[in-house]
């Protein structure tokens, strides 16, 4: 390999006006997506859980193209260029979340066929008690992870066409809002679809025109002796960061609702089926995207912002066309996982905040159109919240997300033993999230991001397991099916 | 008498020690340098980590300011190879094993000619964590996925075979593993 310093961050490759032209066909396109897609949602419940009837494809697709987020195509090479071969081959675990979620929704459909966020399910399982906690986990995941999908539109497009960063940011996220408030879940999914389909045949020419201009030996040789911690099997951080990153997969899909309204969006007993085959799909997208990370040193492509190389690298060794893949890959992948985020923490804000507070002021339950207005103006303050946040752009992709680990991981136990036992109780459930979340951070902190999810997994796990068996309930399953309107 | 012989008045004399002074002041204000006119044109570039900071991880930015660089920054490493050319002021290097690592940094403009550069070589400790804490962590993790796997397959076998007795016998599904 003869190695010559390709100038990166110089020029960006593709040229802004054809960045400002690819945004603006992919946004026209994608809300009148929304539009068409929406006049199918006449209730609240088709806007919400699109009818319950999805099928296996379109519940594979939604459940793929939701789960490759920008995350995959911008974090997992990240990954990789700061932990080596352990880094990419950690990321590529979180497909086992999928996996798990799999027996797990269907469980979940048959408990709550009417059913529809996961913190309803915590309320009517736990209480208050395990009520106030969840939610406030599910909020600030949900803010943290919408937040960063949003710098990743804004960095993406800066890095690959120049268009400054709070343009693209504040594009990408507008129209991501509009289209998920014209058309809710049935938008989300119908789009989910047409993204997956993009994302996966994307992915699959970049790698192959990737592995045709480099060689894997040439990349092997140049990082054994300039990098040598990337290919090494001791690498400690490395090693403590493979399971830290499989139970901050497991946390983020077992307690957030974007994938809990899936469950319930989807077909009795299409679930497991769909988050099987999905996990399947989705698994060897990291490791593809990784391998990106792992040719910036070898190649000689100075990176300045590692959450930044995947794209950089793709686009610097493919020229224009390599840019264009990206940003169209790219694009589809932030776009899957923002109208998603946006829909189900809408649901959630809803279903398990807004309603009980007008029961509670009014004496009555919210009406259709009551839920479809609430709806409405949730969207629109969750993009506005992003934006003032994303617009400062603090961070690294990594940092900004796995901040929120710690809270998600120690959700694992209540949601596992609430779905499955009787004897967790209300006290188990919040000791083991509130527990777990501190602990969590304390390492997140003291130690670094990649040990927060597990040591709040770890804490979570042993103070639920303790507080149940000294406290142990009897718990109904029956009383958590019910007609109608949540309880 | 002695400046009428000479043929230079007092006051001439006056005048130019006045300027010799003068130019003695200011030659003493401005730095002598006794190097290249062109070395004395470079500016200085403030580059940070600073200090004794030990990296953990193999991994760390390296962040410079003081100068625009029309023609961008280089950053080379202690073996003289190139490692980054750009226009951020920013540098991310990972993979590095234990010890000390040294990065020049300079700034240059269109033509390639160096405008600023680093007073001398950042110099980066790595000091990885101890295999005995990776170890630990792995093997706490490995046995907390199993055991959240045993669950999960656990639970589903006995609610689906609580269910299908259930379903047998023509009352509501729904039961609990235990």
């Amino acid at each position: 390999m003869n190695p010559v310093m390709l100038l990166a961050d110089a020029e960006p490759i593709l040229n802004p006006r054809d960045g400002y032209i690819l945004l603006t066909i992919f946004g026209v396109l994608w809300i009148a997506l929304g539009l068409w897609w929406g006049r199918r949602a006449k209730t609240y419940e088709g806007f919400a859980v699109a009818g319950r009837n999805v099928g296996l494809a379109l519940g594979t697709a939604t459940a793929v193209a939701t789960w490759i987020t920008s995350n995959t195509t911008m974090l997992a090479p990240q990954f990789a260029l700061q932990l080596g071969v352990w880094g990419a081959l950690g990321y590529a675990t979180a497909s086992f979340g999928l996996f798990a979620f799999a027996p797990v929704s269907g469980r979940i459909r048959t408990l709550m066929p009417h059913g529809f966020t996961a913190v309803e399910f915590i309320r009517c399982r736990y209480g208050i008690w395990g009520y106030v906690p969840f939610l406030l986990i599910s909020l600030f995941y949900a803010l943290t992870w919408l937040i960063s999908m949003s710098m990743a539109g804004g960095k993406l497009l800066e890095v690959l066409s120049g268009i400054p960063y709070p343009v693209g940011m504040s594009v990408v996220l507008a129209v991501c809002v509009l289209y998920t408030l014209f058309g809710g879940m049935y938008a989300v999914i119908g789009t989910d679809f047409i993204q997956s389909l993009v994302i996966i045949v994307g992915l699959i020419v970049v790698a192959l025109a990737i592995l045709s201009t480099v060689e894997i030996s040439d990349v092997h040789t140049e990082l054994q002796q300039r990098r040598p911690m990337l290919l090494s099997v001791f690498f400690p951080a490395a090693l403590m960061s493979l399971f830290n990153n499989m139970l901050f997969g497991f946390g983020e899909i077992f307690h957030s609702n974007v994938w809990w309204s899936r469950a319930f969006a989807m077909r009795e007993g299409v679930g497991p089926k769909a988050y099987l085959l999905a996990g399947f799909l989705w698994l060897p997208i990291p490791i593809v995207a990784g391998f990106l990370g792992l040719a910036a040193p070898a190649l000689d492509i100075g990176i300045s912002q590692p959450d930044t190389v995947g794209p950089l690298v793709a686009a610097t060794l493919l020229g224009n066309v390599g840019a264009l893949l990206v940003f169209v890959v790219v694009f589809c992948s932030l776009a899957s996982s923002i109208d998603s985020l946006l829909a189900a923490t809408a649901d959630l804000i809803v279903g398990d905040v807004w309603s009980p507070a007008f029961r509670a002021v009014r004496g009555t339950a919210l009406d259709d159109a009551g839920k479809r207005r609430w709806s409405t103006f949730t969207i629109l303050l969750l993009g506005a919240i992003a934006w003032i946040a994303a617009f400062q752009n603090l961070g690294t992709l990594a940092t900004v997300l796995f901040f929120a680990g710690p809270m998600v991981a120690s959700c694992i136990w209540p949601i596992l033993g609430g779905l499955y036992f009787r004897q967790p109780g209300p006290i188990a459930a919040a000791s083991a999230m509130v527990s777990g979340t501190l602990v969590g951070l304390v390492a997140y902190f003291q130690i670094g991001w990649f040990v927060g999810s597990l040591v709040g997994a770890t804490v979570s796990g042993i103070v639920f397991l303790a507080v149940t068996a000294m406290m142990p309930k009897t718990f109904h399953f029956s009383t958590m099916s019910y007609e109608g309107d949540s309880a | 008498m002695l400046f009428r012989r000479s043929g230079i008045s007092f006051a001439d004399w006056i005048r130019t020690w006045i300027c010799v002074i003068v130019a003695s002041f200011f030659s003493q204000a401005s730095p002598v340098s006794a190097q290249d006119p062109l070395q004395s044109d470079i500016g200085s570039l403030v580059v940070e980590p600073f200090g004794q900071e030990v990296f953990r991880e193999g991994y760390v930015t390296i962040r410079w300011s003081g100068v625009d660089a029309p023609g961008g920054y280089r950053v080379t490493d202690e073996d003289g190879r190139l490692v980054y050319a750009g226009r951020q002021p920013q540098f991310f290097v990972s993979g590095l094993s234990d010890g000390q690592h040294a990065f020049q940094v300079t700034a240059v403009d269109q033509e390639g000619r160096v405008v600023a550069k680093s007073d001398r070589p950042v110099s980066v400790r790595v000091e990885h964590w101890p295999l005995a804490y990776a170890f630990w962590a792995f093997g706490t993790g490995l046995t907390v996925v199993v055991v959240f796997v045993a669950v999960i397959v656990w639970g589903h076998r006995a609610t689906g075979a609580r269910a299908t007795g259930i379903r047998a016998t023509g009352t509501r599904v729904g039961g609990d593993a235990s």
